[in-house]
């Protein structure tokens, strides 16, 4: 489990002089159900930029960072969401060890005040193992002018005052109620001492849990003056009558996901994309191309700069808007609470191929990036089905791999790209959906679903919050390109230079080292269409990461910045057929299919390695590859086929051809489900 | 009595818990922790196409069940 500290003697340096007055206090735990809060209360204490997202789980491990209150500094550690002290699922775990290991540290509990009666039972039980719990009633707006949230205010004083405990209602949003709570914290004298009860209370093996716990339930309903109304409830609108609604449910979800889709790679997405090539190529790329080639004139440096630095940084760099709207619009659905809704209305669906609803927020976020996606599968309960999701992850096609349909797609498809791009995508699901069938009939069957998931309410979503999740993933893609696909570049680009006794293949001539590597492994993709040394050293480099892709091509291509738009000639390349890597449209088809289907990038390989372990990490990449492979062959004969003989026999063949699938597939079922004549179904073979 | 599990329950219907099953004792614990327990009051406000997952108000907030957890819990009408 990684914990991120930050020392608090950090703090220190940075104010020396107040090092002599501070007074030292205890590690402060930030305790509470998931979803009320938490973070947003710690990146507000403590000055941070931790992710907060509008559903349980977006906390998976603990984090400390020191903050000041008053003329005491102290150390928070923002935990993983629990509904109680005995932990169900992994996270829950974390902070429920956390908690009992650290019995002298004061906790401060937030809570929900829309669902403060259920919140109030961890707040019960922490009372039992601590003296020393604050309470923070978390309001989520200004109460000014929402009369419903003043009489909860009122009621909820009434109801924490009988209880006895210390508590601060506010908004952690708002920076005068943190610097009132700062202020209310430094006036408290911890007492660093627990009340003693042991874990052995909350153990999962007691066997009068219901008793205990509905009693605890009745001690609560007593604090509150009101008993709650049935009729209207904390998570249940109006708009679910649309959102939720029988029929339109679904299809609404595919309108909304398909007007993402537009927005991103046609319209918005396409014109900033063209501003910033038209950024990179005319006012930067050239400026600095010109600069180097009037300080040398060595051959390869000029080349360096102007093919392997600015011309394959710069290809991925105009993509950039594009993955800015795509994070954009996931962390909208997200933070608004339409997320939630998204998870009941596919828990049907996905219950029938082994996975439970909580897998929409990862495999929705694996269209943004698979590393971050595979990490959210921790918080399922069910290890199977976090084996599964992390599996069905990769094909969900990452925003990576964007840029290849874009140039690839667009040079061979023109407007129709939009719907190759969708069809991609969405062989993706399908390709995931098919295998998730399978390994849980086969290898990862998944415990029953003990699926409880809690509604969060609409909200408008906060211009702050979404601009914290774009900014973070944002900073990653750029981070990457600026290091990890900077120095990757570079190599490839050495590779692609040099011969392997260490010539410039440019100037000297010579085969280059990536060209004979490439040479000897291309033949096996000329099934798929694709078999030239250029496409398969493109695909290898992609492996490290999916954005190198084009930024090889477009350097085999030799094209650099300087002249026509970058995509636009590497577009143009890849439709001569004398080009290092060149394409036909059935090759084209094949090649991004690949591109989609094969191995994820290593940073993503690593995540698996950590979150599933090494198993089931080799078993991922041999079954991409090999469904890459065989999908591809597909693809490409089929395409060739409808050429010879055209759509309208095409289409017949396909349908024929997946009929018999069909049918081979249903009489092998049934001939293993035949029981022997001999034993009538009573031997050991026919039993299983 | 009329007892039934949550899963034979009817949209939009209010009822009272009469018991929670401990055939699967880890979801019988989560749902004591989450306002289940006998005599408590919950409605039914939605069940999905296939009727496997339930949208259920209980205690002041909503949460979607699925219907292997609903199975365990059993009501009566109010």
């Amino acid at each position: 489990m990684n914990i991120r500290r930050i020392e608090p003697f950090k703090i220190f340096k940075a104010n020396s002089k107040r090092v002599k007055s501070l007074e030292i206090n205890p590690k402060l735990l930030l305790v509470g159900n998931p979803n009320t809060g938490k973070t947003t209360l710690f990146n507000a204490l403590t000055k941070s930029n931790e992710h907060v997202g509008n559903w349980h789980g977006v906390t998976v491990s603990e984090k400390e960072k020191a903050f000041v209150a008053g003329q005491k500094n102290f150390v928070l550690v923002d935990l993983p969401g629990l509904y109680s002290l005995t932990p169900l699922s992994f996270e829950e775990e974390v902070a429920s060890e956390y908690i009992f290991k650290n019995p002298s540290c004061p906790i401060i509990n937030i809570c929900d005040i829309n669902n403060l009666r259920r919140n109030l039972f961890l707040t019960m039980q922490l009372k039992k193992i601590s003296n020393d719990v604050v309470l923070f009633v978390n309001t989520f707006k200004n109460p000014k002018k929402d009369k419903e949230l003043q009489k909860k205010i009122f009621e909820s004083e009434i109801a924490l005052k009988k209880l006895g405990i210390k508590f601060f209602i506010g908004n952690p949003s708002n920076k005068n109620d943190i610097k009132k709570f700062k202020n209310y914290i430094s006036k408290i004298s911890f007492k660093e001492k627990n009340t003693g009860e042991s874990k052995n209370e909350f153990s999962k093996n007691r066997d009068d849990f219901l008793e205990v716990n509905a009693n605890t339930f009745k001690e609560i309903s007593k604090l509150f003056e009101t008993e709650v109304s049935s009729t209207k409830a904390y998570g249940t609108s109006k708009l679910d009558k649309i959102f939720l609604n029988k029929y339109l449910a679904i299809p609404i979800f595919f309108c909304i996901l398909f007007l993402v889709f537009y927005l991103t790679f046609f319209s918005v997405g396409s014109y900033l994309s063209g501003l910033l090539r038209d950024l990179i190529q005319n006012v930067i790329g050239s400026r600095i191309v010109g600069f180097v080639k009037g300080v040398t004139d060595v051959a390869w440096v000029i080349d360096l700069v102007e093919t392997g630095i600015v011309g394959g940084v710069g290809c991925v760099l105009a993509f950039l808007p594009q993955v800015i709207l795509l994070f954009f619009f996931l962390s909208l659905i997200e933070d608004s609470g339409y997320l939630a809704r998204v998870a009941f209305l596919f828990e049907d669906i996905f219950a029938k191929i082994g996975l439970s609803g909580k897998s929409v927020y990862t495999l929705l976020m694996g269209f943004g990036c698979s590393t971050t996606a595979s990490l959210t599968a921790r918080n399922m309960e069910d290890k199977n089905a976090k084996i599964k999701t992390a599996l069905l992850t990769p094909y969900m096609s990452c925003s990576a791999k964007l840029p290849i349909y874009a140039v690839i797609g667009g040079a061979f498809f023109g407007s129709s790209n939009i719907f190759i791009i969708f069809g991609l995508y969405m062989l993706g699901v399908l390709v995931a959906v098919l295998l998730s069938s399978v390994l849980e009939q086969k290898v990862l069957k998944s415990k029953s679903q003990s699926f409880i998931l809690e509604f969060p309410a609409y909200r408008i979503p906060s211009f702050k919050r979404v601009f914290n999740i774009l900014w973070e993933n944002v900073k990653l893609f750029l981070i990457r390109i600026g290091t990890i696909i900077f120095a990757l570049n570079i190599i490839v680009w050495v590779f692609q230079s040099f011969s392997f006794d260490f010539k410039f293949v440019k100037t000297q001539g010579g085969t280059s080292m990536l060209a004979s590597i490439g040479s000897w492994i291309a033949p096996i993709f000329i099934p798929l269409g694709f078999g030239n040394w250029g496409a398969v050293s493109a695909l290898v480099s992609g492996l490290v990461a999916k954005e190198i892709i084009v930024s090889s091509i477009a350097m085999f291509n030799g094209i650099n910045v300087m002249g026509d738009s970058l995509k636009s000639q590497t577009m143009r390349s890849i439709l001569d057929p004398m080009a290092v890597v060149s394409f036909t449209p059935a090759s084209a088809l094949s090649f991004m299919v690949f591109c989609l289907l094969y191995s994820p990038c290593l940073a993503t390989i690593s995540v698996f390695k950590k979150e599933i372990g090494t198993k089931w990490t080799l078993i991922s990449i041999l079954l991409q590859l090999a469904i890459a492979y065989l999908l591809s062959f597909f693809i490409y004969n089929l395409y060739k086929l409808i050429e010879l003989i055209g759509v309208g026999n095409g289409i017949a063949v396909l349908i024929a051809i997946v009929a018999i699938s069909l049918a081979v597939i249903g009489l092998v079922g049934r001939l293993k489900n035949k029981k022997c004549n001999n034993c009538l179904g009573n031997c050991k073979k026919c039993k299983k | 009595m009329n007892e039934k599990t949550l899963n034979h329950c009817l949209k939009f219907h209010e009822y009272i818990i009469t018991s929670i099953s401990l055939s699967n004792k880890n979801v019988a614990r989560r749902l004591s922790e989450l306002g289940f327990y006998p005599g408590a009051y919950l409605r039914v406000i939605g069940i999905s196409s296939l009727k496997k997952t339930f949208l259920i108000q209980i205690g002041g907030y909503t949460l979607s069940l699925h219907s292997s957890v609903g199975e365990l819990i059993f009501v009566r009408e109010k």
